[in-house]
C-alpha cells in the first residue's frame, strides 16, 4: 500500500513541477503529532463531554482526552481544507498509528519516518500539527521553526500562527525557534503548530468542541495559503530545489547599514521577503549591504518577482548570485 | 487566569525516591582520558512542590568546606523563558557533576519556576571529552518523561542543555539512559544526537 501512496503523490509532483511559478500550490505534507501507542499530553474532561474523538479513559475511568486524537482529527481536516483549495497534500500517518501508518516502535524511528515521508515525496512545505502541556494553568498557542534550518520556515510560522492565534482567541506564546526533529529533518520549510494546552482543562474543553478543531484547521490552512500566495518560495529560491541559484533580486545596495536596514522594513512592509546580505564590491574598495528579495535558478522567475516589487513601486533589479555574500541581522540586535 | 505555583502533575509527585544503583551501575562507556564519574549512590531528582518540600532548602547546606558556586538555569512558571540562578553548592566531584546534582534537586522551594529531571532521576555518570558532555541518567528520566507538549519538553530539557553549556569548555551534551541512547515516548527531539544551545536559541530571561 505504501509504494502505491508513495507513487501517487510523486505525480502530483510531476504535474506540478510543470509549472514553476510562484503561485503554484506547493505540495503539503501534513503531520499529526503523536500516534499510536505514543498518545500524545492528555486532557482531561468533565465525565461525558461529547468530543467526536474516540472515547478515551483513564486507569480511573475518567474521561480524558489524547492529544494523537486532537492532532489526527486537525490534520485530516487540514487536509480537506487544503485539497480544496486545490493543494496537493501527503499525511505522515492517517490512523492511530505512527508516522508512517506502522506500529508504533520507537520515537525516533516515528519522527524520522515522518521526515523520510515529506523529503522522498518531494513536499514544498511540512505542517506538524501538536497541542501542548504543561501546568494546569499554562495557557495559549505557540509556533515553532528551527531558524538554522530554512529562511522560509520562519515566515510559514509567522503567517500561520498569526491565523491561529485569531481564531482560537487564546494568549499569544509567540513564534518560537526549537531544534525539533521534523524540523531539522525535513529539506523543506518546516513548522509545528501547539495550538492550546491540553493540561489546562479549560483549553482540554475548548479543543474538544469538533467546531473549534475545524476553526484551528482552517486558520493552519489559511496561513499556509497565504505563504504560497506571498511567494515565499520563489522568494527564497525554494521552488528551484535542487537546482542551484545563479540570479538574485536586489532591492537596493546601500554603503550604511541603517539605509539597507530601512529599506529591508520598507520591503517587508509591502509583503515581500527579504534579507540583507554584506557583499565587498571591488570597483568601490568597500562593503555594500545589499537588500535581497530573492534568489533564483531561472531568469524568468527573477523577472516576474522584480516586475512585481516594481508595480509595488520598488526599485528592484536582477544581479548574479552573490556568492561571497555574508547575511546581516535586519534588525539591531 | 491568576497564575498558581506552575508545576506539572507529572512532577508533583511527593514521594521522594532512593535509588539503589548496585555497584554495575553503568558508566558512560568509552572514557577516552576524559574524566568520568560515577556513584554508587546517585544523586536523585526530587519533588520541587514548594508543598511538598519536606527535604531542606538546596541552599542551605551547611557545610564547612569551601563552597563553591554553580550555575542553574531553570524555566520560568510558563515555560516560555530560563532564569539564571547561582548557587552554593556541597557536592563532589567536577563542575558539571555539581550543576546536575543541583539542577536535579529542582528550583529553591518557594519560587514558580519549574522542576527540570522527572522525579527519581539519578545522575549516574558525567564526563566532558572534546567540548560534549555526556551525561548518563537513570531509567526514570525517560519513564518520567512529558508525554507530550513543547513546553513540557521545554521545561526538561532546556534546563539540563544550558546548565551544562554554562561549565567551561562544554558545547553541547549527550544523554543516555542506563547507558543507552535514549528514546522518551512522546519527545520531538533527536536524541541520537547531542543537544546545543540552538536547539533552544533566544530563551534567557533579561538578568
Amino acid at each position: 500500500m505504501k509504494p502505491l501512496r508513495l507513487l501517487a503523490i510523486a505525480g502530483a509532483i510531476a504535474a506540478f513541477a510543470g509549472g514553476g511559478s510562484a503561485l503554484a500550490s506547493p505540495l503539503v505534507a501534513i503531520d499529526a503529532g503523536h500516534g499510536g501507542a505514543d498518545t500524545g499530553a492528555v486532557g482531561i474532561l468533565p465525565a461525558g463531554t461529547a468530543t467526536g474523538l474516540p472515547l478515551r479513559l483513564d486507569a480511573d475511568g475518567q474521561t480524558v482526552i489524547y492529544e494523537k486524537d486532537v492532532t489526527l482529527d486537525v490534520s485530516q481536516r487540514l487536509n480537506g481544507f487544503l485539497q480544496a483549495r486545490g493543494f496537493p497534500t501527503v499525511m505522515t500517518r492517517t490512523q492511530d498509528l505512527a508516522g508512517g501508518d506502522v506500529p508504533y516502535t520507537t520515537v525516533t524511528a516515528d519522527l524520522k519516518a515522518r521526515s523520510d515521508i515529506a523529503n522522498t515525496v518531494g513536499a514544498r512545505l511540512f505542517v506538524s500539527i501538536h497541542e501542548n502541556a504543561l501546568a494546569a494553568t499554562t495557557e495559549g498557542t505557540e509556533t515553532f521553526h528551527f531558524y538554522y534550518a530554512n529562511p522560509g520556515a520562519r515566515a510559514l510560522a509567522q503567517l500561520v500562527h498569526q491565523e491561529v492565534v485569531t481564531a482560537l482567541g487564546l494568549p499569544d506564546r509567540g513564534v518560537k525557534t526549537a531544534g525539533f526533529y521534523v524540523l531539522k529533518h525535513t529539506t523543506m520549510p518546516a513548522i509545528l503548530v501547539e495550538g492550546a494546552f491540553l493540561s489546562n482543562p479549560a483549553e482540554a474543553l475548548v479543543l474538544a468542541d469538533p467546531n473549534v478543531r475545524q476553526r484551528l484547521a482552517e486558520a493552519v490552512g489559511t496561513g499556509v495559503v497565504r505563504y504560497a500566495e506571498a511567494g515565499y518560495d520563489a522568494i527564497y529560491g525554494l521552488d528551484q530545489h535542487p537546482t542551484t541559484p545563479r540570479y538574485q533580486v536586489n532591492a537596493g545596495a546601500f554603503r550604511k547599514l541603517g539605509d539597507a536596514r530601512a529599506r529591508y522594513r520598507m520591503v517587508r512592509r509591502k509583503g515581500f521577503a527579504a534579507a540583507i546580505r554584506s557583499e565587498f564590491h571591488p570597483n568601490l574598495r568597500r562593503n555594500l549591504f545589499f537588500v535581497v528579495a530573492g534568489k533564483f535558478a531561472s531568469r524568468e522567475n527573477a523577472v516576474t518577482l522584480r516586475d512585481r516589487m516594481r508595480t509595488k513601486h520598488i526599485r528592484a533589479n536582477i544581479a548574479p548570485l552573490a556568492t561571497r555574500s555574508r547575511a546581516v541581522p535586519s534588525a539591531p540586535r | 487566569m491568576r497564575k498558581l505555583p506552575a508545576i506539572d502533575r507529572r512532577f508533583t509527585r511527593t514521594t521522594l525516591v532512593l535509588l539503589a544503583i548496585g555497584a554495575g551501575a553503568t558508566v558512560l562507556s568509552g572514557c577516552g582520558g576524559a574524566t568520568s564519574e560515577s556513584r554508587s549512590t546517585p544523586d536523585t531528582a526530587q519533588t520541587s512542590a514548594p508543598a511538598a518540600a519536606t527535604t531542606s532548602p538546596p541552599a542551605a547546606t551547611g557545610t564547612t568546606t569551601p563552597v563553591r558556586k554553580v550555575t542553574l538555569y531553570f524555566a520560568d512558571a510558563d515555560a516560555q523563558q530560563l532564569i539564571e540562578e547561582s548557587r552554593p553548592t556541597a557536592a563532589t566531584g567536577s563542575d558539571l557533576r555539581a550543576s546536575l546534582v543541583e539542577l536535579a534537586k529542582g528550583p529553591t522551594p518557594g519560587s514558580t519556576r519549574q522542576s527540570v529531571l522527572p522525579v527519581g532521576t539519578a545522575i549516574i555518570g558525567t564526563n566532558v571529552r572534546s567540548g560534549e558532555a555526556l551525561v548518563n541518567l537513570s531509567a526514570e528520566f525517560s519513564q518520567g518523561y512529558p508525554a507530550g507538549g513543547a513546553a513540557a519538553e521545554f521545561a526538561v530539557l532546556a534546563p539540563l542543555v544550558y546548565t551544562a553549556t554554562a561549565i567551561d569548555g562544554v558545547e553541547r551534551v549527550r544523554i543516555s539512559v542506563d547507558g543507552q541512547t535514549p528514546a522518551p515516548t512522546g519527545s520531538q527531539f533527536d536524541w541520537t544526537r547531542a543537544f546545543t544551545r540552538a536547539d533552544f536559541p533566544d530563551v534567557l530571561a533579561a538578568p
